[in-house]
């Protein structure tokens, strides 16, 4: 084993320095296209096309003086945000973005990925809990009610594919991925879309941070680094939940002419160019209805979506 | 009922005339004097005739002129788009009237806000406490004449 | 020694099952404003509104002023629509002076209401989708706002607070390219109208979360004495321009817009269906447009001892003025009657029993404007 080649993986590239590359290019780009889709120009004076915005706002939150509440658990406070953001990079570790571009890649690569974007909640919720503060607290009561119901058809839809293609292994999905695997988990795709913009907080379905209702929701009582360590866990879970999507439904690495990486990130725009017109267009929906929503529809319709995958299996 | 009604029984209850009031540019407007006393019960027969839709109050401090502190309350019937004035006298070393925020419950608010301005007290109003004025000048009536910016800024 | 607004003193934070929520003044969507909302989970039992944190007191700032410079303050009652309060101004000290403007000033005067009255409702609107978390159309109704906002630089030198209508006429006389840029503002509007309407009424994820949130029933609008699109949108045609028309609004065609249902859905639709009227009069009064080209009248510098109720249905709903003169250079009692004063309480009625998602739309429905709630 290559020890070496391990430690790049990790810590440069598609570890952890690239995963930071990626929340800079995810919040600029959905800076600049939201801003193309309210008819603004968006960052623009800091660096050519004003991309070196994203870089000088996070260098100004980094200044920014760590305040904790009196009342706070200070230990818990600060440990609360780096957990976020460990356990979504731990997910970013299995996503393939191309045959032999991974960090680990194991026989389970789905439900391990499932399982830590579900300690999420929790975490979030401790965000909530430990700041001592109203507005945190009602966000973090409502991140678990919203997570617990997205997370079901999140599980159920993405599990739906492994059934399919009879393994949790995210390259052997990939690589038995075809135009029929394609049309057949085409209600799972749809299920999952709306699921990741359920556990991502994404609009509409941003009602744990609901600017209008409850402040920031976890986030309000956070500064300087710790902000940014959640903010980034945030962003970071988009890109991870987005790379799920390609990876499950839409081939990941593969596609003609062009290298198997390039093909990643063309499919992941898409599915970010999806979220960004969504924030766009909609607002922002209820607890009461998105539970109503998960739990009436989308619930059910995986539930049927397996079944029917079940029988065309076996056909 | 309407204002043929409101001017007989105001007339027999408490031998008040309706005077024409030309100053008020939208409508057609009575005014009725009254004394302090008896604003409960206009503001009932008021309500009974259908003067249901509440406007104004207006205090106006009339004391470097040698009088009291004018309270005029304006009313309009929806129906026969007719307006009412209400005026009062009140002394201003003892100003103390009658609240009307159970007959009319849009009154709530403006009362409040003129007992915190001029010191007019509202009696049986439930809210009486500071609503839009600074605690620094909680106590000092500032729309009084009385009161002049420049000699309590600090 | 200045302490700061009001100090929050009473102790916050739960009572007995409740949580008590400060939703307010360091917040998003409250405006410089505390509601007080008791919470059950996440219904709301209780509201307590506590205005006062943006109180200047007017009314006794305007005894200082003379009759002419009182406009100053006149018109930051509310920056959003400040030309509804300078017209409602104009004509009660015109009334105290017993002076007539002529008739083209009194048209005027209608396009600048008209246009202040579709600035502000732009704003309105994108700030209805503001409270749902959306931004695209508060952006879209924006750049639209700069047409309009464009013909009031070029006229009066000021985007907002233009101080440009003052008692005996108009301050400036309106140039050819004036009525140019005014033109040029209505045609962009007609071109972007069909679209922002279809976009922003059928939008399904509003018409989720406004249908049937805050019902305020007819009576409540008599009761609470609410004004403007919230009365209108309870089925109550109450409109001074229609009403008890001033300023030459007898000559116009237009329809006050009501809706019958009272919730927050209705009264997002009386704005937005009233920006189309507000352009319907202003085509009619530039085409209208009487000759003359005198704009302003002499005005005495003393007006004689008098008193004069005014009201102009201005944005928010009416406003009015209850002005006394004792004679001098200047009115010797002021007392303003804003909308947003009288329709905020209706919130303390109706807010109970929704969830404290709804606290924001019913909010932003009630349409308020902090400057002339705390005056």
């Amino acid at each position: 084993m290559d020890w070496g080649l391990i430690l790049f993986k990790t810590l440069v590239f598609p570890g952890l320095t690239f995963l930071l590359l990626v929340i800079f290019t995810t919040f600029y780009l959905e800076r600049k296209l939201v801003a193309d889709m309210h008819g603004r120009t968006g960052p623009y004076y800091v660096g050519p096309y004003g991309i070196f915005q994203t870089v000088a706002d996070i260098f100004k939150i980094l200044q920014k003086e760590v305040i904790i509440h009196r009342e706070a658990d200070k230990f818990l406070f600060l440990l609360v945000p780096a957990v976020a953001f460990l356990m979504v990079a731990l997910v970013a570790a299995f996503i393939p973005y191309d045959e032999n571009l991974w960090i680990v890649s194991t026989d389970f690569d789905l439900v391990i990925s499932l399982a830590l974007l579900t300690s999420l909640p929790a975490i979030f919720l401790f965000a909530g809990w430990v700041s001592r503060s109203k507005y945190p607290f009602i966000g973090g009561i409502r991140v678990i009610n919203q997570l617990i119901s997205g997370e079901i058809p999140l599980w159920l839809a993405g599990l739906s594919v492994a059934l399919w293609y009879g393994t949790f292994n995210y390259v052997e999905i990939v690589q038995k991925f075809d135009i029929i695997g394609f049309f057949v988990n085409l209600v799972g795709f749809a299920i999952f879309l709306v699921a990741i913009l359920i556990v991502a907080d994404r609009p509409p379905f941003d009602i744990p941070e609901a600017e209008q209702e409850i402040v920031y929701g976890f986030l309000t009582e956070y500064t300087g680094v710790g902000y940014l360590l959640l903010a980034g866990a945030k962003f970071l879970e988009v890109f991870v939940l987005a790379a799920m999507t390609v990876t499950l439904f839409l081939g990941g690495f593969k596609g003609p002419f062009l290298p198997g990486w390039v093909w990643f990130f063309i499919k992941i725009f898409f599915v970010y160019y999806l979220a960004f017109a969504i924030r766009a267009s909609t607002p922002r929906i209820r607890l009461d209805q998105l539970i109503r929503l998960t739990w009436k529809i989308l619930v059910p319709l995986s539930l049927l979506n397996i079944a029917v995958i079940l029988i065309l299996k076996a056909i | 009922m309407g204002i043929e009604g409101l001017k007989k029984l105001m007339k027999t209850y408490f031998g008040v005339e309706a005077k024409e009031y030309p100053h008020n540019l939208v409508a057609e407007t009575y005014l009725f004097e009254i004394e302090p006393v008896h604003i409960r019960e206009v503001a009932k027969l008021l309500k009974q005739e259908g003067f249901n839709f509440f406007h104004t109050l207006a205090p106006v401090d009339y004391s470097p002129k040698g009088r009291g502190l004018e309270l005029n309350y304006f009313f309009e019937n929806l129906e026969e788009k007719v307006w009412v004035v209400i005026r009062t006298e009140i002394p201003l070393d003892n100003p103390q009237i009658d609240s009307i925020h159970d007959i009319y419950p849009a009154i709530e608010a403006c009362e409040r806000e003129e007992w915190e301005k001029f010191g007019i007290n509202f009696v049986g109003h439930p809210r009486l406490k500071p609503m839009l004025l600074d605690d620094t000048l909680q106590g000092k009536w500032v729309q009084r004449k009385s009161y002049i910016p420049e000699a309590h800024r600090s | 020694m200045y302490r700061g607004a009001q100090i929050i003193t009473e102790p916050v934070g739960r009572e007995g099952d409740l949580m008590i929520l400060n939703w307010g003044v360091q917040h998003p969507a409250s405006g410089p404003m505390r509601i007080k909302v008791w919470l059950d989970g996440e219904t709301i039992v209780k509201v307590e509104n506590d205005p006062g944190y943006v109180t200047r007191n007017l009314e006794k700032l305007l005894e200082y002023r003379t009759w002419e410079n009182a406009v100053v303050n006149i018109e930051r009652i509310c920056f959003i629509d400040d030309l509804g309060t300078l017209v409602n101004w104009a004509l009660a000290v015109e009334k105290l002076a017993e002076v007539e403007v002529p008739k083209n000033v009194q048209y005027f005067r209608v396009i600048l209401a008209e246009v202040g009255r579709i600035v502000s409702h732009l704003i309105g609107i994108g700030s209805m989708f503001g409270a749902l978390g959306v931004a695209t159309p508060m952006m879209w109704v924006l750049s639209l706002r700069e047409y309009y906002l464009d013909f009031l630089e070029h006229y009066s030198g000021y985007r907002i607070s233009t101080a440009s209508i003052v008692p005996g006429g108009l301050k400036y006389a309106p140039t050819k390219e004036d009525f140019e840029l005014l033109k040029k503002a209505i045609e962009e509007t007609e071109r972007r109208w069909p679209e922002y309407k279809e976009l922003f009424r059928d939008n399904p994820t509003l018409v989720e979360r406004y249908k049937g949130v805050g019902v305020i029933p007819k009576e409540l609008v008599y009761e609470m004495g609410l004004r403007g699109p919230v009365a209108r949108a309870s089925g109550v045609d109450y409109d001074v321009r229609k009403r008890y028309p001033y300023s030459s609004y007898e000559d116009f065609d237009f329809n006050v817009v009501t809706k019958e249902d009272g919730d927050a859905y209705s009264r997002f639709l009386v704005v937005l269906e009233e920006v189309e009227e507000s352009v319907k009069i202003l085509k009619q009064a530039l085409e209208g447009m009487p000759e003359g080209d005198k704009w302003k009248v002499r005005m005495p510098k003393k007006i004689k001892a008098g008193e004069v109720y005014s009201a102009v249905e201005w944005a928010r709903g009416a406003v009015e003025y209850f002005v006394v003169s004792d004679g001098g250079t200047g009115p010797y009692r002021v007392k303003i009657s804003a909308p947003s004063f009288m329709n905020i309480w209706v919130l303390e009625k109706i807010a109970p029993g929704h969830k404290l998602a709804d606290l924001a739309t019913i909010f932003a429905s009630l349409y308020i404007c902090h400057g002339d709630l705390d005056r």
